[in-house]
């Protein structure tokens, strides 16, 4: 209790230059409504959301499992994934990964549990007035896991590094927009955009799905070469010591941390175990105190992993969204050997929409772990999301389904094809069960390996194909990616000019209540006409037995900082 | 492989240290070319099933222009006969390449795998060996006894069990219920003989029953056979002790199939045993390349299959050459 009003009292100090007499930091809720807000309400909002988020526990009793326990001893933890396959952030394309690398490197802003920015390696930022040029005070003191101190270099180098092509950084093209990076002094550093993004701070500076920023040490990297991609050198909370791929990665507690009374442990065992049954019994048997899977508990054992004594399960909204997409290209013929689809047609799509049972798909295949979905906004993205289930154009209903479909002629329903990967299966053969009950559509399967089923929705060679977006904590993750006409994931062939229009202007203003405003009218359109199906957003949980204390759920990220074991 | 002559002592001796020489040295070739044959084939037939690695490594995080330059970086942008032509070179220097996936050079990541599976392979082999030949002698001498009828059962059960479902029961039992062993994982001896010993035990139990099971049987039946031969008779008709009849006359014949299997088994064992690496946590050889062939990883199959062909070709030569040992009737050419 004490340590969550401290952090709220740390949080007015931080927000005190703007104007500390004003109740409620300046806010009331017509800011949020009103078609003007200031830059200043935005960021106060931004405080506001991060504090308020501190204030609940206040009001709320803490849970005991939250509470501080002594500092000290090893946590034995088993992540339910084959292996950490690269910790280099230019290579990291798995949430998994930088759930093991957000607790070993820095970035320049770091998300809370709120998914509100809160400063790393950057001690505090402004940014001009037009949202081209960003300035980052770098915090002072900081030392890197080799010794070597950390500055606004390592800033640039960084931000070089991405962009060299030789290196082929996957993440080169967040930078698209940045025209420049300037060290101003050795702890100042200055961003130049081309175009502003409002995504900044969540999605770009962010120190574990950030990536493109996480910040590297050029040293190691020179010294270690490959080896870096398993044991990269940071300036986080741990350092790594051991990794031996596949099997376990063993973290040290780092004692120059810039925070001096973290981390509280002085070790972590990390152990990969892929198999569920395994999973559950090495925590049931004692020999590891803390379990997660690849993000999510793995549903076939959550009921084992719930009854087990001594155990606690601590439960958030994951960030990301999963949907059966159609294929609306207009080269289907060369594509899929098919000039047209019955999905072509928008009744079809919206019958299919809303011939989706959630709530049963949901039940059965995800075991009830899951909430359903009307749009690529989860709900962990608090300030975008709306509860669609009763008005979004694709809610449930399977009625006026049956009807849309009689319409456009297949009221005897049709036969299509779904890409599915193995792992999405089981899901998949659900689908196609509620599609046959409710809507007469017969579903055939085409289950192929993961590689194959990602070329397969890279090429738009799919009649359906049910895939998803994971670790999404801002609406660039999930608009600008996937749904304009040049996202990079759009291969599904969809433009609406209006939905392009709206993702532009959210994308890079800097005005929040806006972009709240020009996100959701966005998901409305997207909804309407239906590139997809959407189905579900995932629940992130982990679970951990009792003496394993201070555990601080960020959505689909596992930080150990403050985590304590007696 | 092998014809029978008339056992001549003195003279003969030597040109047989010769001929097992050339034997060896043919063999030897033989074996090399066919590791050469099998790394090509390996080698086209990963690129020719579907799914890109470059794709797969990326995911859903670049876009074309970076698939591109990821695929530049790899060199997989080049026509197949320079990228055969290249790895063989890098092959001849004893370099297997760099795993796409995860950057890791192939040899390292082989030679983290190979203890585990070493470790593992030889353990079940031990205890599929020590269960299954008592068990077939038994089964053999005392055909049709309640001896024989419980470990027919018994064997019957170890080969209709599923090696995943016999270690996950395991788990239960022994981790979980008595928490006596450890449900997953493996330590180097170098962390203490124990410690090695504790993480195997489970494992190797799980792979050695259905080994034990085929071994069991293979053994009770060819030694049925033997025990029908004239010699036999002779041997107990001159008045031999039946123990001796058994281990010293029939045995020792009876042995010349079952050694064929037990070499397969432990060629299979070293190659990996996949199902129980993965429901122990252990990353092995055989894990190494299911997880390879899944993310399309070209160099990890490549290496891994060459590793697990060698093995495979040693294992048939040891096998050759223990049948000279056991039955000294066999010779060379």
């Amino acid at each position: 209790m004490v340590r969550e009003r401290d952090q709220f009292v740390e949080d007015l100090r931080w927000a005190a230059d703007f104007d500390p007499e004003d109740p409620k930091l300046g806010l009331q809720w017509t800011d949020l409504s009103s078609d003007r807000i200031s830059r200043r309400h935005f960021l106060r909002l931004a405080i506001a959301t991060g504090a308020l988020h501190y204030l609940m526990p206040l009001l709320r009793p803490t849970p005991a499992y939250a509470q501080a326990g002594t500092p000290g001893g090893e946590l034995k933890a088993a992540w339910g994934v084959r292996e950490f396959t690269n910790l280099d952030p230019a290579f990291i394309n798995q949430v998994v990964q930088f759930q093991i690398t957000s607790n070993v490197l820095g970035g320049l802003t770091h998300i809370d549990a709120g998914l509100v920015p809160r400063p790393d390696l950057a001690e505090s930022w402004e940014v001009s007035g037009d949202g081209l040029t960003w300035t980052f005070r770098l915090r002072r003191g900081v030392k890197w896991h080799n010794g070597d101190s950390f500055t606004a270099d390592d800033v640039i180098y960084t931000f070089n590094r991405t962009l060299d092509p030789k290196v082929g950084s996957l993440h080169r093209s967040i930078l698209a927009p940045f025209e420049k990076a300037e060290r101003l002094d050795p702890f100042t550093v200055r961003f130049v955009l081309k175009e502003p993004r409002a995504s900044m701070l969540v999605k770009i500076t962010e120190r574990s799905s950030g990536r493109a920023l996480t910040i590297v040490n050029r040293r190691a990297l020179e010294q270690m070469g490959r080896e870096y991609t398993r044991r990269p050198v940071g300036t986080g909370p741990f350092r790594i010591t051991e990794h031996r791929l596949g099997e376990r990665i063993v973290l040290e507690k780092f004692p120059d941390y810039y925070i001096s009374d973290r981390p509280r442990l002085d070790r972590v065992t990390i152990f990969n175990i892929e198999e569920p049954a395994t999973l559950a019994s090495a925590l049931q048997s004692g020999q590891v105190d803390f379990l997660t899977g690849n993000v999510a508990i793995p549903e076939t054992i959550f009921d084992r992993v719930k009854a087990m004594r001594d155990v606690v399960i601590s439960e958030a909204d994951d960030p990301g969204f999963q949907a059966i997409f159609f294929n609306l290209r207009k080269d289907k013929q060369q594509k899929i050997g098919k000039a047209s689809l019955p999905t072509d047609d928008l009744r079809v799509r919206l019958a299919m929409a809303r011939g989706m049972d959630r709530d049963d798909l949901i039940r059965r295949a995800l075991f009830g772990r899951a909430i359903p979905a009307f749009g690529p906004i989860p709900r962990a993205q608090k300030l975008y999301f709306r509860d669609l289930a009763a008005s979004s154009p694709q809610r449930f209903d399977p009625d006026q389904a049956r009807r849309m479909l009689a319409e456009a002629g297949y009221g005897r329903g049709f036969t299509i094809k779904m890409v599915v990967a193995p792992i999405t299966r089981r899901r998949g053969e659900i689908i196609a069960d509620i599609y046959k009950r409710t809507l007469g559509i017969t579903v055939e399967l085409e289950v192929v390996d993961f590689p194959v089923q990602v070329q397969r929705f890279d090429q738009g060679q799919f009649e359906l194909l049910q895939i998803g977006s994971g670790g999404d904590p801002d609406p660039d993750d999930s608009i600008d990616d996937w749904f304009w006409s040049g996202a990079k994931f759009n291969t599904f062939g969809y433009s609406n000019s209006q939905v392009d229009a709206l993702n532009a202007a959210q994308r890079e203003t800097v005005d929040q209540a806006k972009r709240v405003r020009w996100v959701q009218a966005a998901v409305d359109l997207i909804a309407r006409d239906a590139p997809c199906v959407f189905l579900f957003h995932g629940t992130d949980s982990v679970a951990f037995r009792r003496n394993v204390r201070g555990f601080v759920h960020i959505p689909s990220l596992r930080d150990l900082d403050t985590v304590t074991v007696r | 492989m092998g014809r029978e002559s008339p056992r001549t002592p003195g003279l003969l001796a030597a040109r047989e240290g010769i001929l097992v020489q050339e034997y060896l040295v043919r063999r030897i070739l033989f074996a090399l070319l066919v590791m050469w044959a099998v790394a090509t084939l390996v080698f086209l037939m990963m690129r020719a099933i579907p799914g890109d690695p470059v794709r797969a490594l990326v995911g859903f995080e670049g876009d074309p222009a970076v698939v591109e330059q990821v695929r530049r970086n790899l060199g997989l942008d080049r026509p197949l006969p320079v990228q055969y032509v290249r790895w063989l070179a890098a092959l001849a220097r004893g370099d297997l390449g760099n795993s796409i996936w995860n950057r890791q050079p192939v040899r390292t990541l082989l030679l983290e795998a190979l203890p585990r599976t070493l470790s593992l392979a030889m353990f079940s082999f031990l205890i599929a060996v020590s269960l299954a030949l008592p068990a077939g002698i038994v089964s053999a001498v005392r055909r049709y006894s309640l001896a024989d009828h419980a470990l027919t059962v018994a064997a019957f059960l170890g080969l209709a069990m599923p090696d995943f479902w016999v270690g996950i029961v395991l788990i239960i039992v022994f981790s979980v219920f008595f928490q006596v062993l450890p449900a997953f994982g493996y330590e180097p001896v170098s962390r203490g003989l124990w410690a090695w010993l504790s993480h195997l035990i489970l494992p190797a139990v799980a792979t050695g029953t259905s080994f034990a099971a085929i071994l069991a049987r293979m053994t009770r039946s060819a030694l049925l056979e033997v025990l029908r031969e004239d010699y036999v008779r002779t041997a107990r008709a001159k008045g031999l002790e039946e123990r001796a009849v058994i281990l010293q006359h029939a045995l020792r014949n009876a042995l010349i199939p079952v050694i064929t299997v037990m070499g397969i088994a432990l060629a299979l064992l070293l190659a990996g045993a996949v199902i129980a690496e993965n429901v122990f946590a252990i990353r092995g050889v055989g894990r190494l390349l299911i997880e390879a062939i899944l993310n399309r990883d070209y160099p990890i199959v490549q290496g891994t299959i060459l590793v697990i062909a060698a093995i495979f070709v040693c294992m048939n030569l040891v096998v050759d050459l223990l049948y000279a040992v056991i039955n000294p009737r066999i010779r060379y050419v």
